[in-house]
């Protein structure tokens, strides 16, 4: 049990007071601690209730509350990097980190030192019954190349120790407990189970920022305009914040992040109509898209790149090297792809760009009428209801249509519908009652994730086979492009037989019982 | 798999008690989460570890298992080890488990396996029912023998008793306990007994130690006390010979 305490309480008075209850009091030795803090970018460890420290070489995944230990493992070098799951050894940690930061990299955030005294309470026969430990610990933000957190803010109070006392029971001993307990609520305290968040918070970082569900307070009689504002204001900061992530190249998440929220803006402008001014709607949906052009190519082969693992195990061992010198390829395209993105968004363009939008999102006002859309004035939540009824109506019809033998053009269209729609239910759903939006949100969601998925196995067959024409090349002593068709043509095969041999093999049992049991073999070669 | 151990012999005052509580400390010292169950009404064990039973625990609650025993199970002062603590109430366990009708130990035990990888037994001395419930439960037997001549002679009846009652010889694991060296009988006994595969004594033996015989003084184990102390060393090779190789942790 832990309680976070005013630095005020006297760190002896726990233990005094214990001492007044008849038990035997003795302090051990002082110590000192030090550990580095880390998370991913969108607070996925804290949200789950963990907390990741290094330490002496070590990292340790601890339950946050009770700060109860669930995995270690050995941390080679510095630690002033992002981690992927992949970068750390095969284990328990990883296994159980994995699950929750998923393709995010874990980031250093803060150092952390502190003194501890710790006090063994003992009963009349010198049994140890409980212990206390007294902490104060200091945290400071980790500078590191590559931090992808906007920068503190300069106003920033001085940090003062976070002051902790922590109460650790001995199984089978409930009374000493009690009295500890009697003690601190005289003291008006209760546990506290949010010490790592409440470090985060002393080094500067506001762990509930942004996150992907943002409530931006939309009220259904606002003006349209100021809705929209609201929405494209948020999307704005999304954006900004994911530039550094993206520069630093720490994982793809940023990347995605940050075009997510380009496509929403544009998406918000083009759906929610006439209710920013025509001409600026325009100009800035032109920008944006020209913004989310620029790393279109990324995108893919960060999604293909992602797909390795899952790639590898679709295939059998004898064309993984095949499969290495490809991703190899990729990889290599992938860098170059990155760098051109890096000189774009370190260029003016790009710069003025998201300062001029960031300027008419500050500072446009609806309320005068030579910028205003026609529909800026009128309540938003009408407006909403008619746009999603639209948005609906069109998905469905496109979707009636769709039979069996629909072409693929059909289904990718379809995704788009459905994508703009399952934006406006995302934009408005503050406005609506939340038993009513949430299940129609998930639905489409699913909806969506399905066409995705269509979407991107078409994409990386497209990546795969312009891979293979890249492979022929013109230099001399590129292969021919029959040769590299054949090899193509001898993948796919080799792939597909691996799969239905090991699909005949799994029968092989069931049949051959079958042929054991017949009840007419026994007539020629009974049982003995 | 949780390995259960018997501390045991028919003969009182061979070392027994200061095998299990030194054993469980170096099991838990070695990171394996350990229990040490003590039987003997006299509560030895539970003396050296400062521990008392509740009053509302007792024999009854022991026999009826499950939730009711972890209750009354203590941390020690050390990490990873912790102790059912004995109870006067356990004088007549033998009579209890005697009619039958009640759970045996091995059922008792065998709850224990979700939460310890080591649990020992420290016994009372004596052949009894509670004895043979304790054969039934435990994986191993370890038997302390004085290497005297009578002690051999022990050991051989306890041999025999398992050969008529059809138990498991296998189980049982004796240890020199005890051992002045510098008394030829000692070490005249050792060198017939140790010769004899048949009876699979284990090759560390216990020194009679001034330290051992302190714990009744200090409270608390060898290797609490000095870990580098010769008592301290000779338990923890005993510890890992115990062990084995492959059970590493
Ligand atoms: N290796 C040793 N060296 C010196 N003294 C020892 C040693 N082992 C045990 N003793 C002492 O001998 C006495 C009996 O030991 P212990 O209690 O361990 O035997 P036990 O077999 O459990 O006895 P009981 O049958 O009464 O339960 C104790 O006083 C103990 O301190
Ligand atoms: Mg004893």
């Amino acid at each position: 049990m832990e309680f976070l305490v005013p630095s005020s309480l006297d760190p002896d008075h726990l233990p005094a007071e214990l001492a007044r209850c008849g038990y035997r009091v003795r302090e051990g030795r002082k110590s000192r601690h030090r550990f580095r803090l880390f998370d991913t970018f969108d607070w996925r460890l804290l949200s789950h209730g963990l907390e990741l420290i290094q330490r002496r070489g070590r990292f340790h995944l601890h339950a946050a509350d009770d700060g109860r230990e669930i995995a270690y493992a050995p941390a080679a070098g510095s630690g002033k990097r992002a981690w992927l799951s992949h970068h750390f050894p095969d284990g328990p940690l990883r296994d159980a980190l994995g699950k929750i930061i998923e393709i995010r990299a874990v980031l250093p955030l803060v150092d952390v030192t502190g003194e501890e005294r710790t006090w063994e309470i003992r009963n009349a026969d010198d049994k140890r019954v409980l212990r206390c430990r007294r902490r104060a610990l200091h945290a400071a933000r980790v500078t590191w190349r590559g931090d992808p957190h906007p920068p503190p803010p300069t106003d920033l109070p001085p940090p003062s120790p976070l002051h902790l006392l922590c109460v650790e029971p001995v199984t089978g001993y409930s009374k000493p407990v009690r009295d500890a307990e009697t003690i601190l609520d005289d003291q008006g305290l209760t546990h506290s189970t949010d010490r790592t968040e409440e470090l985060f918070r002393q080094a500067g970082f506001d762990p509930a920022a942004p996150a992907k569900k943002p409530v931006l307070g939309l009220q259904p009689d606002w003006p349209a305009a100021r809705a929209t504002l609201e929405i494209l204001r948020h999307q704005y900061r999304v954006a900004r914040l994911n530039e550094r992530g993206v520069l630093a190249d720490l994982d793809t998440e940023f990347l995605h992040d940050f075009r997510v929220a380009l496509r929403r803006s544009r998406s918000a402008m083009a759906r929610i109509k006439k209710s920013l001014p025509p001409a600026a709607t325009r100009h800035f949906r032109a920008r944006l898209a020209e913004v989310a052009r620029t790393s279109n190519r990324l995108r893919d082969l960060d999604v293909h790149l992602l797909q390795r693992d899952a790639y590898r195990q679709m295939l059998p061992p004898e064309l993984h090297a095949g499969l290495d010198t490809f991703f190899a390829l990729l990889a290599e395209e992938r860098q170059h792809e990155f760098r051109k993105v890096v000189r774009y968004m370190r260029g003016a363009d790009y710069r003025r760009t998201m300062d001029e939008w960031g300027a008419f999102l500050a500072v446009h006002d609806p309320q005068l009428p030579e910028a205003a859309g026609a529909n800026a004035l009128t309540p938003v939540r009408p407006l909403a209801e008619k746009t999603i009824a639209k948005a609906c109506s069109r998905l469905l019809r496109r979707g009636r249509t769709i039979g069996p033998n629909a072409p693929d053009e059909a289904l990718h269209a379809l995704r788009l519908d459905c994508k703009k729609l399952r934006y406006l239910f995302e934009f408005f759903a503050e406005l609506f009652p939340e038993g009513e939006i949430r299940p129609l949100i998930k639905r489409a969601k699913r909806l969506q994730d399905l066409l995705g998925e269509f979407n991107d196995l078409f994409v990386q067959r497209e990546t795969l086979r312009h891979g293979l024409l890249r492979l022929a090349g013109d230099g001399p002593g590129s292969p021919p492009a029959e040769a590299i068709a054949a090899a193509a043509a001898a993948g796919g095969l080799i792939t597909h037989l691996e799969r239905r041999r090991s699909q005949v093999r799994r029968n092989f049992a069931k049949t051959f019982t079958a042929f054991e049991q017949c009840r007419h073999r026994r007539r020629f070669c009974p049982d003995d | 798999m949780t390995q259960t151990i018997a501390l045991y012999s028919i003969k009182g005052g061979v070392g027994k008690t200061a095998a299990a509580v030194n054993l469980a400390h170096a099991a838990a010292r070695d990171g394996h989460p350990t229990l040490l169950c003590d039987l003997d009404p006299q509560g030895a064990a539970s003396y050296y570890f400062r521990v008392r039973s509740a009053r509302k625990f007792g024999r009854k609650k022991l026999l009826k298992g499950g939730k009711g025993v972890d209750k009354h199970i203590k941390g020690t002062d050390y990490e990873g080890l912790d102790i059912l603590p004995a109870d006067f109430s356990y004088r007549k366990l033998d009579v209890a488990l005697g009619d039958g009708s009640r759970k045996t130990l091995k059922e008792i035990f065998r709850h224990f396996h979700d939460d310890y990888e080591w649990v020992f037994i420290d016994c009372p001395p004596n052949i009894t029912v509670l004895s043979e419930n304790i054969f039934r439960a435990a994986d191993r037997i370890v038997v302390p023998c004085i290497p005297t001549t009578l002690s051999a002679l022990t050991y051989t009846k306890l041999l025999d008793f398992f050969a008529e009652e059809g138990l498991n010889r296998d189980k049982i694991i004796p240890f020199f306990s005890m051992v002045e060296s510098r008394k030829r009988m000692h070490r005249e006994v050792i060198d017939a007994l140790s010769g004899n595969a048949g009876y699979r004594f284990l090759s560390t033996a216990i020194p009679y130690l001034a330290e051992v015989e302190r714990m009744g003084v200090t409270r608390m184990p060898v290797a609490a006390q000095h870990p580098s102390s010769r008592a301290a060393r000779a338990y923890r090779e005993l510890w890992l010979e115990l062990r084995g190789p492959h059970r590493s942790g």
